[in-house]
């Protein structure tokens, strides 16, 4: 219901001169990220959620799936939606049911990242075409909000796209049986490549850019330059919504050292995911199933 | 086993708590009293907005009804009066729900005193005024006649009726939501056991 209260002219001072004298308030470097962490549910039959904590910044995101019959002009594509409500929980300064800026903004990005970049492949979640088909779902709930949602929100969602295992189905001409869980073995999700989002803040009309930047020094910025791109350095998209002025080299500059980040990001959600697999793998199954040759 | 409480998990929020027991995990955050919208301001109280977000999807008419016996419940255990022309508002998280799917009402039941514990102790946390303590709990009946406290998956798939019972510390019932096929006898014990239980 209150507007997030404004830094005072103070802090905000503070902040800037210690920014331009390549000094953040926390000592990171201008670069570098808070510490993430990433964690999947413990339960061994539960799949598809992934909470990611940037320093104090916690982001949910849960995967699930229904059986639906597919848009009548996308017969072979399956759906998938992504839905990121904020409410009072990350801070009280967002209300249930009125969309705010920083809302369609996650959304937007997301959409465009994730969705439009085909990084879910949707027709491999059709069944029959034509009638039925799976409906992914992506639910993110912003629990804690210090700064950087949009990046935390991303990798969230990527992960628990990963994780998630949607169930086992077979298509015998016209009859279509879908197995549980304790019948057949889910099976994952087909991810074509993995996009992440990086946001670089930047202060003095483009002079000094840093990424992930804590709640304060969000409020405090001129603007920022967000850039999704997966680690083979293919971009999907690059967005700058208003802000102060950027000259172009500044922005390839941003493009650029976004590689270094989003090629790290990679890696932890990666492995993360295989220590996930390796406390659930059960008999050592995932060695059975595995085809990779011993030499 | 008793259910697993969290303090304090979250940094923005004025109080929070995340709470789980046998069946669901809730994560709940209190912001109050913040300033109120002036439609919802109640001259003499502070106004309470109770929001439930599911796991997957967004909420729908069975939210509101779980957000209307939660507020009930809390209306009664916080000292509104201290506070008044302002806004108490709870969100409850729902982070994990049980393997098995509920349907119908024994879902809605289910969720009930989890959601109740979570909401009171964020409260707690917050450092709002309340004039008594309140825990709720699930008891099951099964077939033989007994009742069960805090109910695991196995029992509710076995039973024949599920109770949602809350009490102050001072032995008064602040809940009482139930779900299956069940006798007025039978009620009437659950009731009793629960009162001892809480």
């Amino acid at each position: 219901m209150p507007r997030e209260l404004d830094p005072s002219n103070n802090e905000r001072d503070f902040l800037l001169s210690a920014l331009r004298q390549n000094v953040r308030l926390d000592g990171r470097p201008l670069d570098a990220y808070r510490p993430i962490s990433l964690a999947f549910p413990t339960h061994p039959d539960v799949y598809g959620q992934a909470e990611v904590r940037i320093g104090k910044t916690r982001v949910l995101c849960n995967v699930s799936c229904e059986v639906v019959t597919p848009y009548p002009d996308r017969k072979f594509d399956g759906v998938f939606t992504i839905s990121c409500e904020l409410g009072p929980m990350a801070s009280p300064a967002f209300e249930v049911g009125r969309p705010d800026q920083t809302e369609m903004l996650i959304s937007r990005i997301l959409e465009k990242t994730i969705r439009r970049s085909g990084a879910l492949d949707t027709e491999s979640l059709c069944i029959v075409a034509g009638q039925k088909c799976f409906h992914v779902r992506a639910d993110i709930h912003v629990l804690d909000h210090d700064g950087n949602l949009l990046d935390a929100a991303c990798i969230a969602l990527m992960a628990a796209l990963l994780h998630f295992r949607r169930p086992d189905f077979e298509v015998h001409g016209e009859d279509v049986t879908v197995f549980s869980v304790r019948e057949r073995e889910p099976v994952k999700l087909t991810v074509q490549h993995h996009p992440f989002c990086i946001t670089t803040s930047y202060y003095d009309s483009g002079q000094i850019m840093l990424t992930d930047a804590t709640l304060l020094e969000e409020q405090c910025r001129e603007g920022e330059v967000i850039v999704s791109m997966n680690r083979f350095g293919e971009v999907c998209q690059v967005a700058k919504y208003g802000g102060a002025a950027v000259d172009g080299l500044s922005m390839l500059t941003c493009v650029n050292s976004a590689l270094d980040k989003v090629k790290a990001l990679d890696k932890l959600v990666k492995a993360k995911l295989a220590e996930d697999e390796k406390r659930r793998d059960n008999g050592g199954l995932m060695a059975e199933l595995s085809a990779e040759n011993e030499r | 086993m008793g259910p697993e409480i969290n303090h304090h998990p979250l940094s923005r929020a004025d109080g929070s708590v995340s709470f789980s027991n046998n069946l669901y995990t809730i994560l709940a955050a209190v912001n109050g009293p913040v300033e109120v919208q002036r439609r919802d301001e109640l001259p003499e109280e502070a106004a309470i907005e109770v929001n439930i977000r599911p796991v997957a999807g967004v909420g729908g008419p069975r939210e509101r009804w779980l957000e209307s016996v939660v507020t009930a419940v809390l209306r009664s255990v916080l000292l509104v009066h201290m506070h008044p022309r302002t806004l108490i508002q709870i969100t409850l998280q729902i982070t994990k729900l049980p393997t098995q799917k509920l349907r119908g009402a024994w879902k809605d039941v289910s969720v009930l005193p989890a959601l109740v514990n979570a909401a009171f102790l964020a409260l707690a946390d917050g450092g709002l005024p309340m004039q008594s303590t309140v825990t709720a709990e699930l008891f099951t009946i099964s077939e033989d006649g007994e009742i069960h406290a805090s109910s695991a998956e196995g029992d509710l798939s076995a039973c024949t009726g599920a109770f949602a019972l809350a009490y102050n510390q001072h032995g008064e019932m602040l809940m009482n939501e139930s779900a299956g096929n069940f006798s007025l006898e039978a009620w009437e014990k659950a009731g009793d056991t629960a009162a001892k239980f809480c």
